[in-house]
């Protein structure tokens, strides 16, 4: 008899909290939720979905996503241990679909990551500048005369999905294909009645990246697709359904996470016009860390799941082999025993240690995509569009914050002001012809140089 | 970065060292800052006196 098996399940266990992220009263009630967990306990379990772990403290979410027993598998064929993934409970969607390095363990998460790093590195994205800027010009120019716009719809839901097209070689003018399902997947509940027509979206975008990757192998373009169908694992090339997933992470992980960012930091900032106007007028010292606030206030990828893959304490805790454990990045980024006055927006924070992507060697791959699409769009909508005011009538939260924490639709309305440039479908043509000459999409090894935009 | 005199990004894995073991005077606070901010907790800072 092992010394684990004195320690009964209810001792394991004795810190019990009911959590249920994917309720509409989660979103609602997140902060008194949020300070029950860090008062009573850092580590808790729940009897939801069948039984998992929540991590909400700071010091138990460090450890534990760091921790080398800690596993993201997600085993579809059962091939290994059954382990489920990243997230709790298992989504219908994706069930049949490992969902790329997020869902892999070392050494083939380091093998599939060192492919997509030099594509999306600080000096990889860093060149994509002056192209990102352009697209949000287009998607402000396309409404500027009008004086009203939705910020979800019109902006932050279109520049993220078009640099994350660019990056993998799929055609720009395709981005609404891409974008519509993978935005609607996140807030149609899975017993919404338009859950039919979302999945058959899905269908038709999953059905196109087949048919890219078809095409790229045939005639290799340069992007990330190209690099995942090129790399070879001891010899051989990777499976198409990893490939898939991969693919699929980067398109998740780069497009709504983003406009979710964007979008709660422009009504924050609808809501507090004095700290836009210093946000303006000091963004040479202030936009970085006010990116860093927003994105640890609102914390658009609010957790991920993981199984423990051995017997192990961490932080007093006894967990044991295959239990599942949900890792709150929402709830650690609101610990007050690291961030003072942790429910207040403060742009000028300092020592801003926030979990928003995640930590260890899962830690978000595109941060910098995000950060510097954020930073082009907000900094945009200053300029142009000074005055906005969202109108909280039309102003639609996702229903629930289980998987992302983001918004559907954000209206205002502004003093019009004059065009300075071409339309959005003009400059998306424009755009890919320079993507094609100047060949943006290869790798920071193979190409230096920062896109040139006439 | 907060603290861009301090450290450099490697170019392909965004990984980011310390340009040298010595920090220099000017650069203190800014250097402390980043350890207090790192969220990997991965900056160590040794005094000499």
């Amino acid at each position: 008899m092992s010394i684990d098996d004195v320690v009964s399940d209810s001792d394991r266990k004795k810190n019990r909290y009911h959590f249920d992220r994917h309720t509409p009263e989660y979103r609602t009630q997140f902060e008194k939720i949020t300070e029950e967990i860090h008062a009573k306990c850092p580590v808790a379990w729940s009897d939801t979905y069948e039984g998992h772990w929540v991590a909400g403290g700071s010091q138990a979410v460090f450890e534990l996503a760091r921790c080398p027993v800690v596993s993201n598998d997600h085993d579809i064929n059962g091939e290994r241990q059954g382990y489920k993934g990243i997230s709790i409970p298992t989504a219908k969607r994706a069930s049949g679909v490992r969902g790329g390095i997020l869902e892999m363990d070392e050494p083939e998460h380091r093998i599939y990551r060192n492919e997509l790093n030099p594509y999306l590195s600080p000096a990889a994205v860093k060149r994509w500048a002056a192209f990102i800027d352009d697209v949000t010009r287009a998607c402000l120019d396309e409404k500027i005369e009008g004086g009203h716009i939705d910020f979800v719809d019109d902006l932050a839901n279109v520049v993220p999905a078009v640099l994350t097209l660019a990056m993998l070689g799929v055609p720009l003018k395709k981005w609404s294909m891409y974008s519509e399902p993978t935005h609607a997947a996140l807030y149609t509940p899975e017993h919404s009645p338009d859950l039919e027509r979302v999945n058959a979206m899905h269908r038709e975008m999953g059905l196109d990246l087949l048919n890219n990757m078809i095409e790229i192998r045939e005639n290799p373009r340069p992007g990330i697709v190209n690099a995942l169908i090129k790399m070879r694992i001891d010899g051989e090339p990777a499976p198409d359904l990893e490939i898939m997933g991969n693919l699929g992470l980067v398109i998740g992980g780069g497009f709504d996470t983003t406009t979710a960012l964007t979008a709660h930091s422009l009504e924050w900032l609808s809501q507090h016009p004095d700290e836009r106007e210093r946000l303006s007028r000091d963004r040479d010292t202030l936009l970085d860390s006010a990116t860093e606030e927003f994105l640890r206030f609102f914390t658009p990828a609010p957790g991920d799941g993981r199984t423990f893959s051995e017997d192990v304490e961490v932080e007093g805790t006894q967990f044991k082999e295959g239990e599942r454990l949900w890792i709150s990045w929402a709830m650690a980024n609101r610990d007050p025993s690291v961030f003072d006055e942790p429910n207040k927006i403060i742009m000028d924070r300092k020592g801003n240690r926030h979990f928003s992507f995640g930590l260890g060697v899962h830690r978000c791959v595109g941060s910098n995509v995000a950060r510097t699409v954020f930073k082009s769009m907000l900094t945009a909508v200053l300029d142009r569009m000074p005055d906005y005011q969202c109108d909280p009538e039309g102003t639609v939260h996702y229903e629930t914050i289980g998987v992302i924490q983001g918004m559907r639709n954000l209206p205002a309305t502004f003093t019009p002001g004059k065009r300075i440039g071409a339309g959005l479908d003009e400059t998306l043509e424009k755009l890919q012809k320079i993507c094609d000459e100047q060949q943006l999409a290869l790798p920071i090894t193979e190409r230096k140089e920062a896109a040139v935009i006439d | 970065m907060i603290a861009p005199d301090s450290f450099v990004l490697d170019d392909i894995e965004g990984h980011s060292s310390a340009v040298s073991e010595d920090v220099p005077g000017d650069q203190e606070a800014a250097v402390r800052e980043a350890a207090h901010s790192c969220p990997e907790q991965a900056i160590l800072i040794t005094e000499t006196s």
